[in-house]
C-alpha cells in the first residue's frame, strides 16, 4: 500500500468514526429528548389533581423534571438517560397516590353530606340543654359543677372542630372536612350520653 | 323563651323526649332533667303546640325536653 492509499484509508476510517460518533450522539439526543417529552407529558396529565392533593410531592417531581430538562439543554444526554427511569418511577408513584387521594376525596364528599346535616342538629340540641343547665341552680342526677364545667369546655371544642370542618369544606377540602366533622360528632355523642340525652340516631 | 336562646325543635333527631307518667308535673320533670324545678317554663314553652296550661299535663303525652 503506497502512502496515498494509506492516507486515504486513514481518512475514510476517521470519517467513519466521526459518523459513528455523530450517529451515536444523534441517537442519544433523540432518546434523551423522547424521555424528557414522555416525562413532561405524564406529569402534565396529573399535575392539576396533584397540585390539589399532593402539592409538595408534585413540587419535588417537578424539580427533578426541571433538572432533566437542564441536562438535555446542556447536551448531557447520558445524564438524562440515566436519570429518566427514576423520574418516570416518581411520576408513576405520584399518579397512584393522587388517584387514591382523589377517590378518598370523592368518598369524603359523599360522607360530608350526611355529616353536614346531622352535626348542626346535634350542636343545636346540646346548645339548648347547656344553656338551660347553665342557668340551673342545681344539676340533674349524674352531673355536678365540676363535670358540667368540663362538659361546657368539651362542647366549645366540639363547636371549634365543627367550624374548622365547615371551613375545610368551603375551601374544597372534603377529606379534612370529614375528619373535623367526625371528631365533632364523636364529642357530641359523648356529651349527649353524659347529659342523659340518649344515643345518637343513625346518620 | 329567652332572647338568644337556642331552640331545639321536634324535627331535630337529637331532641330528647319525656312521656308523661301518672303523677308527673312539669316541675317534677324539670327537676329530673335540669336539676331545678323552677325551670319548668322551658319545657312548657317548648311544648306549646300540645300544652295550654303548665298545670295540665296528661299521662301519655310526649314532651320535648329542650
Amino acid at each position: 500500500m503506497n502512502l496515498r492509499n494509506h492516507a486515504r484509508s486513514l481518512a475514510v476510517g476517521v470519517l467513519a468514526s466521526m459518523l459513528l460518533v455523530a450517529g451515536g450522539c444523534s441517537r442519544g439526543k433523540d432518546e434523551a429528548t423522547r424521555a424528557v417529552s414522555a416525562a413532561s407529558a405524564s406529569l402534565s396529565a396529573i399535575s392539576e389533581e396533584a397540585a390539589k392533593y399532593m402539592p409538595s410531592e408534585l413540587q419535588s417531581v417537578e424539580s427533578s423534571l426541571t433538572a432533566l430538562r437542564e441536562n438535555l439543554a446542556k447536551g448531557e444526554y447520558k445524564q438524562v438517560l440515566a436519570n429518566a427511569p427514576a423520574l418516570t418511577s416518581s411520576i408513576d408513584s405520584l399518579k397512584s397516590a393522587v388517584t387514591a387521594k382523589a377517590m378518598e376525596a370523592k368518598a369524603a364528599a359523599q360522607e360530608w353530606t350526611g355529616l353536614a346535616a346531622s352535626v348542626p342538629q346535634m350542636v343545636t340540641a346540646l346548645q339548648s340543654r347547656v344553656d338551660i343547665l347553665a342557668k340551673s341552680k342545681r344539676y340533674p342526677k349524674g352531673l355536678d359543677a365540676k363535670s358540667f364545667g368540663t362538659l361546657q369546655s368539651d362542647f366549645e371544642n366540639m363547636k371549634s372542630d365543627w367550624a374548622a370542618a365547615m371551613n375545610a369544606s368551603t375551601n374544597g377540602n372534603p377529606i379534612d372536612a370529614v375528619a373535623g366533622a367526625k371528631s365533632a360528632k364523636a364529642t357530641g355523642e359523648r356529651l349527649l350520653q353524659q347529659l342523659g340525652m340518649g344515643a345518637a340516631p343513625a346518620a | 323563651m329567652e332572647e338568644g336562646q337556642t331552640q331545639v325543635t321536634k324535627d331535630n333527631p337529637y331532641a330528647q323526649y319525656h312521656v308523661v307518667q301518672k303523677g308527673d308535673t312539669l316541675s317534677k320533670i324539670a327537676e329530673e332533667y335540669y336539676g331545678d324545678k323552677m325551670l319548668y317554663p322551658r319545657i312548657f314553652e317548648a311544648n306549646r303546640d300540645i300544652l295550654t296550661d303548665p298545670n295540665k299535663i296528661k299521662p301519655g303525652q310526649k314532651l320535648l325536653i329542650p
